[in-house]
């Protein structure tokens, strides 16, 4: 690995061939080079040469030159059959800084904050793991984090949480969930036990953005939750935010939900950058 | 690669760009010219091709230089090179909230133990590890549990590169890895200061490390809290790897093809690359 004091030197006040004459100069050719790696991708990791020029639109000579910059640098390496390319680790030093969230736990924190300053309510961050739902993270109604979380596996058919969860996965996810989970258990008088039912709530959580709850896991409370999801529409998890229903009553959620959607919105930003982990239904939870 | 073929004139450009990456606070375009020994005209030439490339932006509130934002797309590609990390994410959160410490995820590579994700506890955060961090294998607990389900030619190939490169005393390495063997985890823990770090190999069918688990916190030094918290890391390797079981192949480490003693990484002590 080069240091940045290798002591390489570029050509003292000359212009590159490449330099633009007028405005801001930049490197052409670098610009280029530079500008090339952004084609290795979570999607597409690897490429060939001409698939690499393909991608661009320059040609074989010029991708060679580019892939050969970028190997030099070390920020691509050759694959095990050395005719492919692929993401090289000198791509960690952007991560040297080390600033950034990198867990989307940690990320939801400190929406989960300011969620809680706007309801007065308990704010709660849960996963999904195999076939349920684990909260593992919230913030008091007084806006103090948890100190212990409820464990409880919560199968994703039963309260707003696993619900928010159930409609972002893929209908034969669904499909696959409601058969291996028939008869879907019932923890409450309301709880949604007919597949059909479950069917036309995943269709209205679609629509809304968000789910509500039912009583249908906790009796007395009013319950509201959000999905949490990755860049393409993958749930990371689900926040939910509620309270007894005397204080937080209907009325108040739904009110509130406009704002709530708002930061929201927000954090899915900041999370469609991290990847949600698979979700293996037929996995039992640990 | 044939010199011909590189571009040589990109060089230093990537000088600079390491320098905004790798710098402890962010530096101006005089401070870059001057660290770099490179003409201020050409500095400037640089940066903006670097911005234009989405690689840096100018400080909001001053005129230095910091990453930009788009060059998170990169290392969000690179960790997705390490398919375990994904398969492993949820179980890193349950461990976490189990054990309340931070829990890790690291993979092998070259002859670093590298970790790829970070789960914070709700305990107070003693060392958060961050993602992208790296130490040779044997200077955690997590790269002994890595190398002790190795090859033994490896874990050879490894007691010498370390003995070359003078960092560390080989029959202790050695004692750590038959440790680890014989308990089937690694743990390192300093009793005064009640910090530690206890990781758990998750394997493939062969039993060699892909990767390992651990819990590092200031909990792990008081031994009566270590067998909850091994059950909870254990019970999460064991489904990891019935994960694994459906697919090795996709969870196979995308460098393993590459000489480890080959494999320097960014920031790593100078000793270390000359390794």
């Amino acid at each position: 690995m080069k240091k940045a004091s290798s002591g390489r030197r570029a050509p003292a006040g000359k212009a590159d061939k490449g330099t633009q004459a007028v405005g801001l100069p930049v490197n052409k050719s670098s610009l280029l080079i530079l500008k090339s790696l952004y084609s290795f991708t979570s999607e597409q990791p690897s490429f060939g040469v001409s698939e690499f020029a393909a991608k661009l639109g320059i040609t074989k000579n010029m991708a060679f030159r580019a892939l050969g910059t970028l190997l030099d640098e070390g920020f691509v390496v050759r694959d095990a059959t050395a005719k492919r390319y692929e993401l090289g680790y000198r791509v960690l030093m952007f991560m040297h800084a080390g600033s950034e969230e990198t867990d989307v736990r940690a990320l939801c924190v400190k929406y989960m904050h300011i969620l809680q300053e706007i309801s007065r309510e308990s704010v709660v961050f849960s996963i999904p793991m195999g076939p349920n739902l684990i909260t593992i993270d919230g913030v008091e109604p007084k806006g103090k984090r948890f100190l212990r979380v409820n464990w409880v596996p919560v199968p994703l058919h039963a309260s707003p949480g696993s619900r928010a969860i159930l409609s972002c996965l893929h209908d034969d996810e669904i499909e696959e969930y409601i058969r291996l989970s028939v008869p879907l258990k019932r923890f409450t008088p309301t709880t949604i036990v007919d597949p059909e039912k479950l069917r036309a709530e995943v269709r209205l959580v679609r629509r809304k953005g968000y789910a509500i709850g039912y009583e249908d896991r906790v009796v007395g409370s009013n319950f509201v939750s959000f999905p949490v999801l990755d860049e393409s529409g993958r749930p990371h998890g689900a926040i939910t935010i509620g309270g007894p229903k005397e204080r937080f009553t209907k009325e108040k959620m739904f009110a509130l939900i406009p704002q709530l959607a708002d930061v929201m919105a927000e954090l899915n930003r900041e999370a469609s950058l991290l990847d949600a982990s698979p979700i293996f239904i037929s996995q039992q939870t640990m | 690669m044939p010199a011909a073929t590189r571009n040589e004139s990109s060089h230093w450009i990537f000088d600079i760009l390491e320098l905004v990456a790798t710098s402890s606070a962010p530096p101006s375009a005089i401070e870059i010219a001057d660290r770099l020994k490179l003409p201020i005209t050409t500095t400037h030439r640089g940066i903006h091709t670097l911005e234009q490339a989405g690689y840096i932006a100018q400080h909001p509130m001053s005129s230095r230089y910091v990453l930009a934002n788009s060059t998170k797309r990169l290392t969000k590609a690179l960790l997705a090179r390490f398919a375990i990390r994904g398969a492993s994410l949820h179980f890193l959160r349950y461990v976490a909230g189990a054990s309340q410490e931070t829990t890790t995820l690291c993979v092998p590579l070259g002859w670093y133990a590298l970790t790829v994700a970070t789960v914070l506890g709700i305990n107070e955060v003693v060392d958060p590890a961050p993602v992208g961090s790296h130490v040779a294998l044997h200077e955690s607990a997590s790269g002994v549990a890595l190398l002790a389900f190795s090859p033994k030619a490896k874990i050879e190939r490894y007691l010498a590169w370390v003995q070359k490169s003078k960092l560390g005393k080989p029959r202790a390495i050695q004692a750590a890895v038959a440790e680890a063997q014989g308990q089937g985890y690694a743990l390192a823990a300093a009793e005064s200061e009640m910090v530690g770090e206890l990781a758990v190999p998750i394997r493939n069918v062969e039993g060699e490390a892909l990767a390992s688990i651990a819990i590092r916190g200031r909990s792990l030094g008081t031994k009566s809290n270590r067998p909850k918290m091994l059950a909870a890391a254990v019970a999460a390797a064991r489904r990891i790897e019935g994960v694994i079981q459906l697919d090795p192949a996709r969870f196979k480490n995308p460098y393993d093809h590459l000489p480890p003693e080959q494999i320097q990484l960014p920031g790593a002590p100078a000793a270390i690359q000359r390794g």
